[in-house]
């Protein structure tokens, strides 16, 4: 009989545990159901509140053509990003790979907040962008954002308060985006401030690499790109540069890319103390920009050309089984390889000191050294053209 | 007699977007994505360490003896892509005074890198293949998903666990008094 009573109190105490925990788990459930519904419904008031702004910032007698106004908006706290497009001209798709499809998807949807799959896109028509601003994308800072709104008499121009307002993915330092030209990618790591990162970019782009021969006479067939939002790339710089390959993957393919540089600032009076070394390994590049700035078109050289250094390092490469016949700028002696090429020769030291390169240097041997020279030059020209005719 | 229980139109409306936007997620065609996987390489082999599938951009110059293909859930092959595995680092420093370089090669026994792939929403699995075309590899795609916020609703059981646990024992103990 004790037994019994004992068992009885025991399943009642369970049954009061599974009761009580179901009553709270309902609670929370229905908690977080209604925090759903309050997000959705600060996704209505910042519509409303923003369709009254634009409608008030029409050119008017009291508000006249060209006068500005600055609007703030509040946001549900976990949106990210609103985007603005302006349907009735062409836009730049690099700025968002997933605002095209969304734009592609909602006909006629204009405002877009991020994460997309927590908001419904709107549809207002009242509005415009500056050309070369659109769309326009804004980070969301402390639950809101700011708009300038410029009246008009259609419609206002909406655009940033701050340029660092703007949240892009991907913008183009150079060439056309065509597709089928062949795609670098720039990515930023240990850069303060990034707008010497674009210039950075700028630089090797234009005054390095579109300088040098093969690239020179085909710059067409080049587009360079950078990613410059703050990235976190998991890159360690010690003798030389690592960085976590999914990581950079994953931020490059914000941009049509074939190949990447990661730009790694370091000043040059530290490097001098600590030298790191420039590095290349698969389709990714990692330059050292303290480095003599040929450095890139190196590095570029075996990432796409796939050649070899032609300065000797015969303690490194005798340690590795190095072959010549892997490598279309190092051949035994004889330099049968490239008989009868103009501009060639055959000269001892190709990576080993057993080798042999096609001229006495290049920038594949010296860094004062700007060019490939014939051999490397004809090399390179060939993979451009390979490039260019393969499907893409 | 018992009430009939009235749904609310809000929650009605609520619970309609809630579907819509559930069947929007299965139906948003996978153009324009690319499927990023991360593998491990060593004398053990290849492995997976990780997958995403985001908007972007994969490259369109491939060149390797390795082949990666995105398989469909009918065993079709929807994409075949040549790639190497990055064991070799070239590394170059060069001296400030006469521009002469010096490093060399790592020759790498391991190594950690990715692949950016062209996403179909059909493709179901990838098979690797090595030099001869004989499979190294197969993995189900199975990227990382957001998880649902499932903190809170666990905190709540747990502390409704807890206070079950506390009734119990203040029922027991006041039994055996």
């Amino acid at each position: 009989m004790m037994q019994q009573g004992n068992l009885g109190t025991l399943l009642f105490a369970v049954l009061v545990i599974i009761i009580a925990a179901a009553a709270l788990f309902l609670g929370a459930s229905y908690i977080i159901s209604a925090n759903s519904q309050v997000k959705q419904a600060e996704a209505v008031v910042f519509r409303s509140g923003l369709l009254q702004a634009l409608q008030a910032n029409k050119a008017s007698a009291l508000r006249p053509q060209g006068s500005t106004s600055i609007e703030a908006f509040t946001l549900p706290d976990d949106a990210d990003t609103v985007c603005f497009v302006d349907e009735s001209r062409e836009y730049n798709t690099l700025i968002d790979p997933e605002l095209n499809q969304l734009i592609r998807r909602y006909e006629g949807a204009t405002i877009f907040i991020k994460p997309t799959d927590s908001y419904l896109p709107i549809a207002a028509k009242d509005f415009t962008l500056d050309e070369g601003n659109n769309p326009l994308c804004l980070k969301a800072t402390r639950n809101g954002i700011r708009l300038r709104m410029q009246s008009a008499p259609l419609k206002p121009i909406i655009s940033e308060v701050n340029a660092s307002d703007k949240r892009y993915r991907c913008s183009k330092v150079i060439g056309s985006g065509d597709e089928g030209t062949i795609g670098i990618v720039f990515l930023p790591h240990g850069y303060n401030d990034l707008d010497r990162f674009r210039e950075d970019a700028e630089f090797y782009a234009e005054n390095i690499f579109l300088d040098t021969e093969p690239y020179a006479s085909s710059p067409e067939l080049f587009t360079f790109y950078m990613v410059d939002s703050a990235l976190e790339l998991g890159c360690k710089v010690g003798s030389i540069i690592t960085c976590d390959d999914f990581k950079v993957k994953r931020a490059a393919s914000d941009c049509p890319h074939d190949f990447i540089t990661v730009l790694a600032e370091r000043s040059k009076v530290y490097d001098s103390l600590v030298p790191v070394r420039s590095s290349a390994k698969g389709n990714l590049q990692k330059i050292n920009t303290a480095d003599k700035p040929t450095v890139f078109t190196h590095e570029f050289g075996h990432i796409f050309g796939k050649l070899a250094d032609e300065y000797v390092d015969d303690r490194y490469y005798r340690a590795i089984d190095f072959r010549e016949e892997d490598y279309p700028n190092c051949d035994e002696a004889g330099c049968n390889e490239w008989a009868g090429v103009s501009g060639t020769s055959c000269r001892q030291g190709c990576s080993l000191s057993v080798y042999y390169r096609p001229t006495e240097n290049s920038v594949m041997k010296n860094l004062d050294i700007k060019s490939y020279g014939p051999l490397n030059e004809r090399i390179i020209a060939g993979k451009m053209v390979q490039s260019k005719a393969s499907e893409r | 007699m018992t009430k009939k229980s009235k749904i609310k139109m809000p929650e009605k409306a609520l619970a309609s977007l809630l579907v819509m936007l559930v069947i929007a997620q299965f139906t948003i065609a996978a153009d324009g994505q690319v499927l990023i996987v991360s593998f491990h390489y060593d004398e053990a082999g290849l492995s997976v360490q990780e997958q995403l599938i985001k908007y972007g951009y994969a490259p369109g110059i491939r060149e390797g003896i390795f082949t990666a293909e995105l398989i469909g859930a009918d065993s079709s092959v929807i994409a075949s892509i040549p790639f190497d595995i990055p064991l070799n680092e070239f590394t170059d420093i060069a001296d400030n005074a006469t521009g002469e370089l010096s490093g060399g090669i790592i020759r790498h026994n391991q190594t950690d890198f990715a692949l950016v792939l062209p996403y179909e929403h059909e493709a179901k699995e990838i098979a690797m293949k090595g030099p001869l075309g004989k499979d190294i590899l197969r993995a189900r795609i199975n990227p990382s998903k957001p998880q649902p916020k499932a903190g809170g609703i666990i905190v709540f059981a747990a502390l409704g666990f807890m206070v079950g646990i506390a009734a119990a024992a203040m029922l027991l103990r006041k039994k055996k008094r």
